[in-house]
């Protein structure tokens, strides 16, 4: 009964990689060290499987499938292909060829998390390190719009607030936690210090930060729901530290302001290392969407949102962004790779690609594939197929095969391959 | 495919062939003596230059860095789209090319050797995910030794075996080529916000100096025989009056004793950036003058320019205290990334003006560097890409190194610093192509110790890049067709196989990467991973076990053996 | 009787885990549809633990279960990604290509008849 040690758990971006995996009868029986998110994955990777490849709802074989598939992207105007987030690098660069290839832009789901972010990045910079640099160093942690609780169950322990490093023997003791939200999550058992902003007021609250930080003095006596005190006393916590850290995530990004929200804390921390060392870090969401930005990034030049219609790659966000393309009515066929677009973007979208010729791969049934006309069942990653993750804080990390995928299903990777193969005919 | 190269005027220093007339022969991707010609494909070279593919010893093109660079700038890429072709991906050019788009260009110019030099090793899979992105050229990656942890510690403890062991472990478990040292000290001092000020500070939380980490490393590198040097971007880089930090580093190795049959044990990187006299912005003036003297009188010293173009460009270091203090002196964006236990790295872009009085001593510095140093083996033309420019404007630099007038013209076009603050206009020294060749693949294939890149005879790799310009007809006067010939090869040949047809991708193998090789006793291994898994569970985030480098990243590998402990 | 809600969306370990079995299972859809309400604004409604309410925003109406929480206060509600919560949101990303799903106003009241099956959101879907 082969036990894996080690094993990267592909869900969240935390891409934990000291899982212990038993496999009885290419089944998976038992994990440890997993979350309650990371078990459920493992066990239950069987369970509610696309079984066959289907075309309108009727199983075809893989070659049909491939074909009425490639047949459906060379004759759209504006294919678009999107998703990607929950697969491995080597499915991703197939899918940017392909994209290449049929003219067709190339999204994945960062334009629906962090692609704030990133366009905050994209003006000004940031300050960032790896995990273990926050584990062995950081005396002062602040969340800020984001539950690892929820989320990022193992981020606590294993990267930030209870980790133990290199400078950090004492662990939670040695640290002080801030957190911060508009509602009070779990966190505010964790934190030492919670801050209750008003919904859609973040901007503020990091201007007004800021504003402490460069010397100024607040003539308020709250912003945004935090009293003036509690802002003074952060802020000067926070030049005191010895190497601060903010972790934040779709608080900032899809409330009012989005890239704004980063840009002020950006600037933040730009300004706090004038005083000590600190650094922003993104909590990224799916296991490999950082791996998403990445690979387009260096393939293409741009993060998401790729536009190839004229042969060379264009970027602009709002314009070749899946919810834009397909909100707009714009895009007329659609390749969803390990995304369910369907259940998760504002229904205008989701309606979209019902409307028009869409294709997924994915190992399992999801509202898309019930949408779609074709569907491909694909090999789990980091379960049934190995290949490269990104960690949220960009760290690649091998993902591991535990067992064969069921009979005749193959990896995204290879899938897409076939696909290209078809369409170059 | 054989070829036949016939009748060009070749340049293969390593062989002692100035000019000649000759025909080169290569038979399954290698240089032979001879072929006949009806089992070949002739190319005709007559009136043409005909070279070893070009090498590039240090060229940011690969990883986290390049790509946070890419990420940081969609305006950079917007002046330079590349659409797709019959045989070639798209993508974006200028200062941080896509990846297919880096490998095409260096082949349009007749390279077909890039060596990245700066990966940590925690991203190690990125580099080499990327690296095979890079299609037609060969390549490794160097790397980062100067602020690991362990480094440190045994540097530290004074323990040069259990160095000797971790460099031999950690160049296998990245697959990495030679020993990069970045700003050692001051990238772990800046994990606290601080930097180290020069060899002898100490580094923060570790009782140990900059000198010592060089020394050591550099110690342990000649003992191990490794191919390459090490690969040392000094403290105090950018900081004005730094050309002594640079001349005590020199200092510092000359006892060190260099590996059985060569004589040198120190590469210093763009040395430009750390060749700067002067107390202040204010007063700065270029102390190329007297780098080259020292150099011209120690043998264990080689150095690449890190060359200045007057053009909008990308910084990149893994020099994390100089990327913050360039983001205060510029205001531009920033991004700043440290990397646990290893490394870090800064970004931040620039634009070199000509009317800036310390852009034009810089720019000034680097040719000082080339033409005042007089033995071109021991200096590598680069502009460390992309941080003095982009490596596509290499052809405007050997326009610049040939031509007395290229430098006066492009003097009378910026600031009289230039002139004021440096030697340059003083200087009437011109390469001719032999030195050329020598400086842009002879010397940098000779100074990795890659035996089959840099020359035309028998046995080396079939690289060669052929210029569409007479040797004998050509003056310094007509820099212009110097440029234009060396931007587009009329061909370049790599492995024996025809990549590049007058200027244009023809097509785009995958080039191979090469890595060292070496065996550790297995005592010393064995207390060496003791080292290594407690280090691992207590203050990494990845297990040991995931940390090396799997097979799979390296579909075409070379290995290199070294045998380290006799 | 009707109330105006700030509504927050987000993500839970539960809808992971559920997510995880299959879109289709029982658990996932436990866990995406239903709204987080304090317990004094589902007294001004009407609705207790379990009963169905009816969320509308300009953009779209929905309807979930009710769960009731301190942890939510007065005012405002929490409702998780899914098919259930997407046709509250405005496609419209002014140009950034993420749309607003935070802190968007949302009027919630008792409705009439149970929340949509999963397969009935997908025939609607389908059109």
């Amino acid at each position: 009964m082969p036990v894996y040690r080690s094993v990267v758990c592909p869900f969240c971006g935390c891409l934990c990689d000291d899982l212990e995996i038993t496999v009885e009868d290419n089944r998976i029986v038992k994990v440890r060290n997993g979350c309650a998110i990371s078990t459920s994955k493992f066990l239950h990777h069987h369970e509610n499987r696309v079984e066959n490849p289907l075309i309108d709802g009727k199983p075809v074989a893989l070659e049909e499938a491939v074909k009425e598939a490639a047949e459906i992207l060379k004759s759209a105007r504006r294919p678009l292909i999107y998703g990607l987030s929950s697969t491995e690098c080597g499915a991703i660069a197939k899918a940017i060829e392909l994209a290449e290839l049929i003219g067709g832009v190339v999204d994945n789901t960062a334009s629906v998390c962090h692609g704030p972010t990133i366009l905050a990045l994209q003006t000004l910079g940031e300050s960032k390190c790896t995990l273990g640099t926050v584990r062995n160093r950081a005396d002062l942690i602040i969340y800020w719009g984001c539950n690892p609780l929820e989320a990022h169950i193992r981020h606590l322990t294993r990267y930030s607030a209870m980790a133990r490093g290199l400078y950090t023997s004492g662990g939670r003791k040695d640290r002080y936690v801030v957190a911060v939200d508009v509602r009070e999550t779990r966190m505010k058992r964790v934190a030492d210090l919670f801050l209750k902003v008003n919904p859609g007021g973040d901007y503020e609250l990091l201007s007004a930060l800021r504003a402490v930080v460069r010397g100024y003095g607040l003539d308020v006596d709250e912003v945004s729901g935090v009293p003036r005190d509690v802002i003074l006393e952060l802020a000067e916590r926070m030049k005191k530290s010895r190497f601060g850290a903010i972790f934040f995530g779709l608080g900032l990004t899809q409330s009012e302001g989005r890239h704004m929200n980063i840009e002020a804390a950006i600037g933040l921390v730009a300004d706090l290392n004038h005083h000590t060392k600190f650094v922003l870090i993104p909590m990224r969401g799916h296991y490999n969407v950082a791996g998403a930005n990445t690979v387009t990034t260096w393939q293409t030049g741009y993060p998401y949102a790729v536009d190839f219609s004229r042969g060379y790659p264009r970027y602009n966000p709002g314009e070749y962004t899946a919810v834009d393309l397909l909100a707009r009515g714009e895009a007329d066929a659609a390749l969803i790779i390990a995304s369910d677009p369907a259940a998760h973007l504002p229904y205008k979208a989701a309606r979209r690609l019902a409307e028009i010729p869409t294709i997924v791969l994915d190992p399992k049934r999801s509202m898309t594939s019930m949408i779609s006309r074709v569907v491909i069942p694909t090999a789990a990653a980091g379960i049934e197929a190995e290949g490269t993750a990104y960690r949220m804080d960009g760290i690649p990390i091998r993902l591991k095969k535990l067992m064969e995928p069921p009979e005749g299903v193959l990896p995204d990777a290879e899938v897409l391959s076939l696909i290209i193969e078809e369409v170059m005919r | 495919m054989n070829l036949i190269i016939k009748g060009g005027y070749v340049y293969d220093p390593i062989n002692k062939v100035n000019g000649e007339k000759m025909d080169i022969y290569i038979k399954d991707g290698k240089i032979v003596e001879e072929l006949p010609e009806h089992k070949a494909k002739v190319i005709d070279a007559s009136g043409m230059v005909v070279m070893p593919g070009g090498v590039d010893l240090h060229s940011h093109i690969a990883g986290s860095k390049i790509n946070l660079g890419r990420l940081l700038r969609p305006e950079d890429h917007r002046k330079d789209p590349v659409p797709r072709t019959r045989v070639t991906r798209a993508g974006v050019g200028y200062s941080c090319p896509s990846t297919y788009i880096a490998g095409y260009r260096y082949a349009q110019m007749g390279y077909t050797t890039v060596m990245e030099p700066a990966m940590p090793p925690l991203g190690a899979r990125h580099v080499h995910e990327e690296l095979n992105d890079t299609p037609i050229v060969d390549k490794s990656a160097y790397p980062l030794f100067g602020n690991n942890y362990f480094v440190l510690k045994y540097v530290r403890e004074g323990d040069l075996e259990m160095l000797k062991a971790f460099i031999a472990w950690l160049m296998r478990a990245t697959r990495g080529y030679a020993i990069k040292i970045v700003n050692p000290g001051g990238v772990e001092s800046w994990k606290w916000g601080k930097n180290v000020d020069g060899l002898d500070d100490t580094v923060e939380g570790f009782d140990v100096t900059p000198r010592q980490i060089i020394t050591s490393l550099a110690r342990a590198n000649e003992e191990l025989g490794l191919p390459h040097t090490i690969h040392l971007h000094c403290n105090n880089l950018g900081v004005p009056g730094n050309y002594q930090t640079t001349l005590e580093t020199m200092r510092a190795v000359e006892d060190v004793k260099p590996k059985e049959g060569r004589e040198n044990t120190l590469h210093i990187v763009h040395c430009q950036f750390n060749a700067l006299a002067g107390d202040s912005w204010a007063t700065l003036r270029s102390g190329a003058p007297e780098i080259a003297k020292y150099v011209n009188s120690h043998r264990h010293v080689t150095l690449d320019l890190g060359q200045v173009i007057f053009t909008d460009t990308t910084t990149m270091t893994g020099d994390g205290p100089w990327q913050f203090r360039l983001y205060n002196l510029t205001g531009n964006k920033w991004v700043n990334s440290d990397v646990e236990m290893e490394a870090g790295a800064g970004v931040v872009p620039y634009t070199f003006r000509k009317k800036n009085p310390v852009n034009a001593i810089q720019w000034a510095i680097g040719l000082e560097l080339a033409l005042l140093i007089y033995d071109p083996w021991r200096v590598y033309m680069t502009t460390d890409h992309p941080n003095g420019g982009p490596f596509t404007f290499y052809p405007k630099v050997i326009a610049w190194l040939m031509s007395r007038k290229a430098r006066t013209d492009t003097m009378l076009e910026i600031h009289r610093a230039a002139m004021r603050k440096t030697t340059l206009a003083d200087i009437y020294r011109e390469y001719d192509f032999y030195e050329i060749a020598i400086t842009t693949r002879a010397a940098p294939a000779k100074v990795l110790g890659l035996g089959e890149k840099g020359h035309l005879g028998p046995g080396a790799d079939g690289d060669v890049a052929i210029y569409d310009i007479n040797p004998t007809e050509w003056r310094p006067s007509m820099y212009r067709e110097v440029e234009k010939a060396f931007s587009r090869a009329k061909y370049t040949i790599k492995g024996g196989e025809i990549v590049v047809v007058d200027g244009e991708v023809v097509s785009t193998p995958l080039g191979k990467t090469y890595w060292v090789d070496v065996e550790i006793p297995e005592d010393l291994e064995g207390e060496l991973m003791k080292d290594l898994e407690e280090g691992f569970r207590n203050y990494y985030t990845i297990s040991l076990s995931n940390y090396p480098v799997e097979d799979a990243y390296l579909p075409v590998q070379r290995r290199v053996e070294v045998v380290g402990w006799r | 009787m009707e109330i105006t809600v700030t509504l927050i969306t987000g993500r839970t370990a539960e809808q992971g885990v559920g997510k995880e079995i299959g879109k289709t299972s029982e658990r996932y859809q436990r866990g995406v549809n239903y709204i987080l309400l304090n317990p004094r604004d589902a007294e001004r409604i009407g609705v207790e633990e379990g009963a169905a309410v009816e969320v509308s925003t300009l953009h779209g109406s929905t309807r979930v279960w009710c769960k009731l929480s301190e942890d939510i206060e007065a005012g405002m509600a929490f409702i998780p990604l899914g098919p259930w919560a997407n046709r509250l949101f405005d496609p419209e990303t002014h140009g950034t290509g993420i749309p607003s799903v935070k802190g968007v106003e949302a009027k919630i009241r008792r409705a009439e008849g149970e929340p949509p099956t999963l397969e009935e959101l997908l025939k609607e879907l389908k059109g």
